[in-house]
């Protein structure tokens, strides 16, 4: 259950960006990551630990968005460009082992969308 | 009235893992220390692989254990009588260790005094993979008791390996697994990855991976004339 620390350090980051704001009303609507696909993160597991995580918080009934990025790679000897599936990690063209994974392992929030009155000033 | 605005942040997640991590990393390059970080399964003999193996890596480097576990410290106990320093880390629930408390348990050893420390991370095959925890190299423990498509089913511990050890192979006649199938598997999903096998009961096989982890450590200070 990784997901619940990953988790744990999306709660922290998003109320550290809506603490700059200095808007007391400042509430979180959609939080959008994207999610390489090596890192296993199961959506049920992620969303629950987020519902529990960002309860009596500023966080609370936000929608958690993830964008999921499949792994891709690249043959070192002849540059292929490899689309990974079930985990092969073998270049197609020259069946070498000798591949980079070139994406997959993305673990970033993207974008917060928040909400607030615009009466409010600091 | 109420608005909304959009904060683009592009803010890597696993940042203060990284943070802690960088730090730890500095530490052991100040005292001239590897350390591997030890990653399988609950029952697949990553504390039994190191009662035989830290003999070995003791002849010649000055070693020390960091054990993690989720709760007791029955395995610190284990290695308690090798007369090197072990630590033990107890998670109180967490299924791997983070790189803060890494970094507590690693500042707290006599850095001065070590090449090696072996950290022998919860059992569990997919969480401690997720986490840097300012390691050298992360080492792939996997035992012929389990299935033999483990590395395909958990490619991201065999992709970020620098090595697997698949232990118990004295149990291979008795067993069900596939040898030539798993070596196969762990070549499609990561094909540079050096594999030994041993038998830490019988003690066999152990000489390779003990090199291949001399191999990447340095050499303890000679003594001043």
């Amino acid at each position: 259950m990784h997901e619940y620390s990953i988790c744990q350090n999306m709660v922290r980051i998003a109320l550290d960006e809506l603490k700059k704001l200095n808007r007391a009303d400042a509430r979180l609507l959609t939080m959008r990551i994207k999610i390489g696909d090596l890192h296993a993160v199961i959506d049920e597991n992620i969303l629950m630990a987020y519902d529990v995580l960002t309860r009596e918080t500023p966080l609370a009934g936000s929608r958690l968005e993830l964008v999921h990025v499949p792994v891709e790679a690249r043959c070192k000897d002849c540059g292929e460009m490899i689309r990974v599936r079930d985990n092969f990690f073998l270049c197609p063209r020259c069946e070498s082992v000798r591949v980079e994974i070139t994406a997959g392992r993305e673990l970033f929030i993207e974008n917060l969308e928040v909400s607030y009155d615009e009466q409010q000033t600091d | 009235m109420t608005n909304s605005k959009q904060i683009k942040i592009y803010t890597d997640i696993m940042k203060a893992e990284g943070e802690w991590a960088a730090k730890t990393r500095q530490l052991l390059a100040d005292h001239k220390i590897t350390m591997y970080n030890l990653i399988g399964s609950p029952g697949c003999g990553k504390t039994a692989l190191l009662e035989a193996l830290l003999p070995l890596l003791a002849a010649n480097r000055r070693c020390a254990v960091l054990e993690g576990d989720v709760e007791t410290d029955r395995d610190a106990q284990r290695l308690g009588h090798l007369g090197i320093p072990v630590s033990q880390i107890i998670t109180s629930g967490a299924c791997h260790l983070n790189a803060q408390v890494v970094h507590r348990a690693v500042s707290e050893l006599p850095l001065e005094e070590l090449d090696i420390i072996v950290v022998e991370n919860v059992g569990n095959l997919v969480c401690p993979s997720e986490f840097d925890i300012g390691e050298t190299c992360k080492l792939a423990v996997l035992s012929v008791t389990e299935g033999e498509d483990k590395p395909l089913k958990y490619p991201l511990l065999f992709r970020e390996a620098g090595a697997a050890v698949l232990t118990k192979l004295d149990l291979l006649p008795h067993v069900p697994f596939d040898l030539d199938r798993c070596l196969d598997f762990i070549k499609r999903v990561n094909g540079e990855l050096s594999v030994f096998r041993v038998s830490a009961l019988r003690g066999e096989g152990l000489d390779a991976p003990a090199d291949w982890m001399y191999a990447r450590s340095a050499e303890p200070p000679q003594p001043a004339h």
